[in-house]
């Protein structure tokens, strides 16, 4: 009997003993329980407190987002060069930039005949170095309605003297209605494509046909003009102008007392009498982009004007243009442009006692076509041929009414923006120079300093 | 037949009721058709791998602006082509300071103003670095100027675009949040460096480190000493991060992050896909901080 109650204790004990350790284990499970739910709990706590701190930080930041009407406290002033003069507040004054261009090379021809083998006056017509001009551009609003836009050039010439000219001086309407634009002032006559600004070449000399039909410094006088955007699908743009036919910048027309624009016809001084003694210019530009990635200009102008050989005499000038350009829409810097002007003028030139000539009508034409290819943001290179020839008249054809062919090779370099290197080659062939073939080489600098202007197109 | 065209026009224009907006950059697109809507015809002169700095002055693009009532620009002198094409465009209403133009930069607090302008420094903006809308904060600025042209404009619309123009602005608020959450535990501590100086608006609302850029100067392209000092800066403060927009090239990127063992993130500056603006961002924001 005492075993049996031994036996009962000890199987007794035992079992309470495994239900203590059971409830000990549930114990300490509970814990751990606890434990991991107030660990998360801390966690969600914190990220609650960090996501009402960027709540927080963000409404600072946005403000009342649903009052729209609220207005911006501080207005950036306007993209033109300015000068800060107080808080928030900037002085406009003018735009200004200065461009030099300074070329040096060699060529195969003599001095005296690189005078009309580069008949542009700020293309290098010497050995050794040229300052080909050092331009001073201005823009600048003159109020809500007109803009005023000025270009003083200075170059050395062939003879090392200082020029100084007046290029560009002008105003410009911007608020008339109908796409309408008025100017008035001293400017290059909108006439073909290219740019009369050497800057904005890709080659260091002005193309032939242009130095013939408009002389070394381009058509350019008082005037005004009147142009008109149609409200087509594509870029559709009409001008007229009217200016002035005498002086050096005019030298198809009346030009000056004393020169001779064809062979054997004087020039007369002939005053302005009426309307029609002034020169006037229509032109239509047509620009189309049949893809993204491709600009197809049309155009044609048309010159008519007195000029200098007579009392009644006139000159005509008819000139088309074709320009393509290729160029992906993203920053790479290639680009391929084609650009071809042919031009064509009519001078009606009077009897020259003096020269033993009757009044006769003188027919010059030319053409140049040029490709450019940019390789990449810091470089292009382009190829350019021209051609120019005149009739033969009464009188022996002069250097700048015979053949001409110039065929030129350019390789551009720009470090930066505001600088280029360019290397030319021309390649001459002229029939006041025989059978011979002229070879020049042209290495110019190119810089900018001043307001960053637009990319030309 | 020209008379007939110009009435098509003038008719399509009409019988749509569209306001017809030309904007600059793709960015500035996104933004007034998340306000228009369908009440408004956007084009952006830019495309999206286009250098904001560089376009064209197209006379097809002036043709665009002929035709505009409103005319978006990103101000802060960082267009010098708008200029010409506002003046080849003759259409009063769109010239600066008339009702039909919005200078994007409006409101906006400009870093990155020179102390001095000189081109000793490169291709520096003086009234400071107009490469804002990388900071998402700075779009509802943006957005905000665009909404009060367009209601000038189309006033008849106004409680449309009102109403537009708060729904961006909640879908930008928790944006942000998403943005300033996942980038908390990491502020001061991405260093990286980049090809231009693009980055100093997200940089600090982000709180990245900018310790360089691969062009030693604005617009000046990088020497070979430069690169080796750059690489020699990144080794010497642990820098693994450099991020490039699209728009830049990565020859010389690729060598850089070969010898430095850093990330390169390609970014889009520049809406260019449907889902727009912020999951641009989003997408930057993940590249440099991916996984969690």
């Amino acid at each position: 009997m005492k075993y049996i109650v031994l036996i009962a204790f000890v199987v007794s004990f035992v079992v309470a003993q495994e239900n203590v350790e059971q409830q000990m284990k549930e114990m300490l499970k509970r814990i751990e329980k606890l434990e991991q739910d107030n660990k998360e709990l801390k966690t969600q706590v914190r990220h609650q407190e960090i996501k009402d701190d960027i709540e927080d930080e963000v409404d600072d930041l946005l403000g009342d987002i649903e009052n729209v009407e609220s207005t911006p406290t501080r207005q950036p002033g306007d993209p033109l060069f300015s000068f800060q003069i107080g808080q928030g507040t900037s002085l406009q004054l003018v735009d200004l930039s200065f461009i030099g261009l300074l070329s040096v090379g060699s060529s195969t021809a003599d001095e005296d005949e690189l005078l009309f083998l580069q008949g542009g006056a700020h293309d290098p017509r010497r050995r050794g170095f040229t300052l080909q001009q050092f331009e001073i551009h201005g823009e600048a609003a003159i109020d809500p309605y007109v803009r005023a836009f000025f270009t003083y050039v200075m170059l050395i010439d062939e003879e090392g003297e200082t020029v100084l000219e007046l290029e560009e001086a002008y105003f410009v309407t911007q608020m008339l209605p109908y796409g309408l634009q008025f100017k008035a002032g001293q400017f290059f006559t909108e006439f073909g494509k290219l740019t009369p600004h050497p800057h904005d070449w890709a080659f260091v000399d002005q193309p032939v046909i242009y130095s013939r039909f408009f002389g070394g410094d381009g058509l350019r006088n008082p005037g005004a003009s009147l142009s008109w955007n149609a409200p087509l699908p594509w870029y559709s743009e009409v001008i007229v102008s009217a200016q002035n036919a005498f002086g050096e910048t005019a030298t198809s027309f009346l030009f000056e007392e004393g020169e001779q624009v064809v062979d054997g016809h004087d020039l007369v001084e002939r005053d302005v009498e009426s309307l029609k003694d002034l020169i006037y210019m229509l032109s239509w530009k047509n620009v189309f982009m049949p893809s993204e990635i491709l600009t197809l200009e049309l155009g044609y102008s048309f010159l008519i004007g007195p000029n200098g050989t007579g009392d009644d005499t006139t000159t005509i000038i008819h000139g088309l243009q074709f320009y393509a350009k290729w160029k992906p829409r993203d920053n790479k810097g290639r680009y391929v442009t084609w650009h071809t002007e042919f031009l064509l003028r009519n001078y009606e030139a009077d009897a020259d006692p003096n020269n033993a000539n009757d009044n006769e009508v003188l027919n010059d034409w030319g053409f140049f076509t040029q490709v450019i290819v940019g390789l990449n943001r810091f470089w292009n290179v382009a190829g350019r041929y021209e051609y120019a020839v005149g009739d033969k008249g009464e009188a022996d054809r002069t250097e700048f009414r015979d053949e001409r062919h110039r065929l030129s090779a350019s390789a551009t370099y720009y470090p930066s923006e505001f600088f280029s290197i360019r290397l030319q080659y021309n390649l001459d062939k002229a029939q006041f120079l025989g059978d011979s073939f002229e070879h020049s080489v042209w290495l110019q600098f190119g810089f900018l300093v001043g307001t960053h202007g637009a990319h030309k197109y | 037949m020209f008379k007939y065209i110009i009435l098509l026009l003038v008719c399509s224009s009409f019988l749509c009721g569209q306001v017809s907006i030309i904007t600059s950059t793709p960015n500035q697109a996104f933004l007034v058709k998340e306000i228009g809507k369908d009440k408004v015809k956007v084009e952006s002169l830019l495309k999206p791998r286009e250098d904001m700095h560089f376009l064209d002055v197209n006379p097809v693009f002036m043709n665009k602006l002929y035709f505009a009532d409103i005319f978006v620009e990103t101000g802060l002198g960082a267009e010098p082509w708008v200029l010409p094409l506002l003046q080849g465009a003759k259409n009063r209403k769109i010239l600066r300071q008339n009702i039909g133009n919005v200078n994007a930069a409006r409101g906006i607090a400009p870093l990155g103003i020179p102390s001095s302008i000189s081109r000793d420094l490169g291709d520096v903006h003086p009234q400071g670095n107009p490469h804002y809308l990388l900071d998402p904060v700075n779009s509802k600025i943006v957005a905000g100027n665009i909404y009060k042209t367009l209601i000038r404009i189309a006033p008849q619309h106004t409680n449309f675009f009102k109403q537009n123009l708060i729904s961006y602005n909640k879908k930008l608020r928790s944006s942000l949040i998403k943005w300033l959450k996942k980038v908390k535990p990491h502020k001061g501590k991405i260093k990286f460096v980049s090809y231009h100086e693009l980055w100093p608006y997200f940089s600090r609302r982000f709180g990245l480190v900018q310790i360089g850029t691969i062009e030693p100067k604005p617009g000046i392209q990088p020497s070979s000493r430069h690169i080796q000092n750059l690489i020699a800066q990144m080794k010497a403060q642990n820098c693994r991060l450099i991020i490039v927009a699209k728009i830049y090239p990565l020859n010389q990127v690729r060598y850089i992050a070969e010898k430095t063992g850093a990330k390169i993130i390609h970014a889009s500056i520049e809406v260019e896909k449907k889902d727009g603006y912020l999951a641009m961002i989003d997408e930057l924001i993940n590249g440099i901080i991916p996984g969690e």
